[in-house]
C-alpha cells in the first residue's frame, strides 16, 4: 500500500476534494527532475491541503497560507533535481513549514496567532532561559537530539509530540485524532516536554 | 535557545518520524466533545467559591466596592453554617462572590440580560419537604428579583452579574444543579486557564499571605496535570478525614494568578490526594505528586480553630 492510500484512508486533510486519483510520489518527483511544470500542478493536487494546513497552523491566515503553499512548490522546484526526496510529503511539508515560519517572522509585529504563540511558549518552557537567544547548538544537532529522544518514547507519545510541535496542530485536533481527552493530550505533552528538557540538558544542548 | 529555535529544530527531525505522525490516528473512539462544548456554554470555574477577583489590567476593572475578603475566604470547603448566596442558571449553580458584596461595574455596560431571579430557594426550605425550588432555574438564595446579566468581556459560563436596587453583584460558577461534578477538564479547558495562568502561590487554608510562589512554567504544569483530575467518590469516612486534615493544617490554598490580574483558588489536600474544584472534590493525578508533591513540603500553618 502506498503512502497516498494510507493518507486517503486515515485523514481528510491531505487531499483536495477531487476524486481524481493523485499521481504516485515517484512520478511527481520525476516531473520535477524533468523540469516539467506539471510537477507543480500534481504537487498542488496531492499535497496542497496538507501544506496549507501546516502553514495555516503557524500563520492562522488563509491568504498567507495560500502564498506559503505557492512558495512551497517554488521551493521544491529549486531543490530538485539536486535532491530526490524519499518522502515527498515530508519534504514538501518541511518547505511549507519553514516558509511559514519565515513569513511569521516578517509579520510578527502585525498579527498574532495565539494558538501558535502558545506552542512556542510551551517549547520555550523546555529551555532554562527563554530570553537566551544564544543557542549553544546548531539546529541540526538539536534535531538529531530530538529525534533520538523521540525514539525512546512510545508511538502515541511520539505522534502527539510531533502533531503538536512539528505540524503545530491545536490540542483539540490532536485529542480528536488520537481519541484522547484534551486534558490527557496536555498532560502527555507536559511530561514529554519535561523529559525532552532533561534529554537536551543531558546532551549539553541546553544549559 | 528560544521556543521558536526549538520549533525550527524540530522541523528537521528524522523524516520517518514525521511521516509516522502524519499517519497517526485514533485507536480509541474520541470523547463526546459535544457534551463538553455544551457544558462550556453553561458555566465554568468554581473552585469551592474560592475564586477571588482582584484587578483587571487589559480590561476594565472589576472590583468590590468594599473589602470583603474575609467573608469570601469563609466560603471554602469547610464553610461555616448558613446558607450560601447563590442562584441557578442554565443547570449550573453560581455563587455570589464575596458573599454577596456589591461590585463596581461602572466600567461595564450591562446590556444583555438573561433573566430575573424569581424563585426564592429559602422560602421553599421554610415550607419543608422536597425543595423543588432549589433546583429551579433562576432560583436564588440572595438578591431575589435581581436581573442576571452577561458581563462584557467575560464568558457567561464563567461569570455573571446580578443587579438589584442599584447594586450590582458578581457571581461565579460553583457547581451543577444536579450535583454532578463539573469535571476538572471542563473547568480548565473552558476557562482557558492554561494559557492565562502566570504564577501559582500556595497559601494557608484560611490565610492571605503566600507561603511559596511558583513561576509560569510550573503554574502551567500544575494546571495541565490538574485538568486530568477525576471526580472523587467520597464516603462519610472520607469526608471526616477531609475535615480532620483541614483542622490539622493539611489543606492548602493553591492560588493561580492569571494574566488579566484575577486569581483563582483551589484547595489541595496532599495527604489525601484531593483537590477541590468548584463544589466538588477530585482525585489528584499521580503526576501531581511526582511533579509537584514537593511544593507543599516544609510549609507550616496553624491548625484551624474548632467551631
Amino acid at each position: 500500500m502506498g503512502f497516498q492510500n494510507k493518507l486517503t484512508k486515515h485523514s481528510t486533510m491531505y487531499y483536495p476534494e477531487e476524486t481524481e486519483v493523485a499521481m504516485e510520489d515517484i512520478e511527481i518527483i520525476d516531473l520535477y527532475w524533468a523540469r516539467s511544470e506539471a510537477a507543480i500542478a500534481e504537487s498542488a493536487k496531492k499535497y496542497g491541503r496538507y501544506c496549507k494546513s501546516i502553514a495555516n497552523n503557524i500563520l492562522s491566515s488563509d491568504e498567507d497560507s495560500e502564498e506559503c503553499v505557492n512558495d512551497t512548490w517554488m521551493g521544491a522546484w529549486k531543490s530538485m533535481p539536486d535532491q530526490r526526496p524519499s518522502r515527498l510529503a515530508v519534504f514538501l511539508g518541511k518547505i511549507a513549514r519553514n516558509i511559514a515560519l519565515n513569513k511569521l517572522d516578517h509579520r510578527k509585529a502585525k498579527k498574532r496567532n495565539s494558538e501558535f504563540d502558545l506552542i512556542l511558549s510551551e517549547l520555550g518552557d523546555c529551555v532554562r532561559d527563554p530570553e537566551d537567544v544564544e543557542s549553544r547548538s546548531d539546529e541540526a544537532e538539536t534535531a538529531r537530539a530530538v529525534s533520538a529522544f523521540l525514539r525512546t518514547v512510545d508511538a502515541d507519545s511520539r505522534g502527539v509530540f510531533l502533531r503538536r510541535y512539528w505540524y503545530a496542530d491545536p490540542v483539540a485536533d490532536i485529542a480528536k485524532r488520537f481519541g484522547m481527552s484534551e486534558a490527557k493530550v496536555k498532560s502527555m505533552l507536559f511530561r514529554l516536554r519535561n523529559k525532552l528538557r532533561e534529554h537536551l540538558m543531558g546532551e549539553g544542548i541546553i544549559i | 535557545m528560544t521556543g521558536i529555535q526549538l520549533f525550527r529544530a524540530i522541523g528537521s527531525v528524522d523524516d520517518d518520524l514525521v511521516e509516522a505522525a502524519a499517519e497517526a490516528k485514533a485507536k480509541r473512539p474520541p470523547l463526546k466533545l459535544a457534551v463538553l462544548r455544551w457544558a462550556a456554554a453553561a458555566a465554568v470555574l468554581a473552585l469551592v467559591a474560592g475564586l477571588s477577583v482582584s484587578r483587571l489590567t487589559a480590561t476594565p476593572q472589576l472590583a468590590p466596592l468594599e473589602t470583603l475578603m474575609d467573608q469570601s475566604r469563609a466560603m471554602t470547603m469547610s464553610s461555616p453554617a448558613g446558607m450560601r448566596k447563590l442562584f441557578n442558571y442554565g443547570g449550573y449553580r453560581y455563587a455570589f462572590v464575596g458573599d454577596g458584596a456589591p461590585y463596581d461595574f461602572s466600567q461595564f455596560e450591562l446590556t444583555r440580560s438573561l433573566g430575573t431571579l424569581d424563585t426564592d430557594i429559602l422560602a421553599g426550605m421554610d415550607s419543608g419537604g422536597d425543595n423543588e425550588a432549589a433546583r429551579a432555574d433562576l432560583a436564588t438564595t440572595f438578591a431575589l428579583g435581581g436581573t442576571v446579566y452577561e458581563i462584557p468581556g467575560y464568558d457567561p459560563a464563567f461569570r455573571l452579574a446580578v443587579t438589584l436596587d442599584g447594586q450590582t453583584y458578581l457571581a461565579e460558577l460553583a457547581g451543577r444543579v444536579d450535583n454532578e461534578p463539573l469535571g476538572a477538564e471542563y473547568f480548565f479547558t473552558v476557562s482557558g486557564m492554561e494559557a492565562a495562568v502566570r504564577k501559582a502561590h500556595i497559601l494557608p487554608h484560611m490565610g492571605e499571605e503566600p507561603l511559596r510562589s511558583l513561576g509560569r512554567r510550573d503554574a502551567r504544569g500544575i494546571v495541565e496535570i490538574l485538568s486530568g483530575s477525576a471526580a472523587a467518590t467520597l464516603t462519610n469516612e472520607d469526608y471526616e478525614n477531609i475535615a480532620r486534615t483541614q483542622l490539622e493544617g493539611g489543606s492548602w490554598q493553591l492560588e493561580l494568578a492569571l494574566a488579566d490580574g484575577t486569581n483563582v483558588r483551589l484547595y489541595v489536600i496532599p495527604e489525601l490526594n484531593l483537590v477541590s474544584i468548584g463544589d466538588d472534590y477530585y482525585t489528584l493525578p499521580e503526576e501531581f505528586a511526582e511533579q509537584y508533591g514537593g511544593i507543599f513540603e516544609g510549609l507550616e500553618q496553624q491548625a484551624l480553630p474548632y467551631s
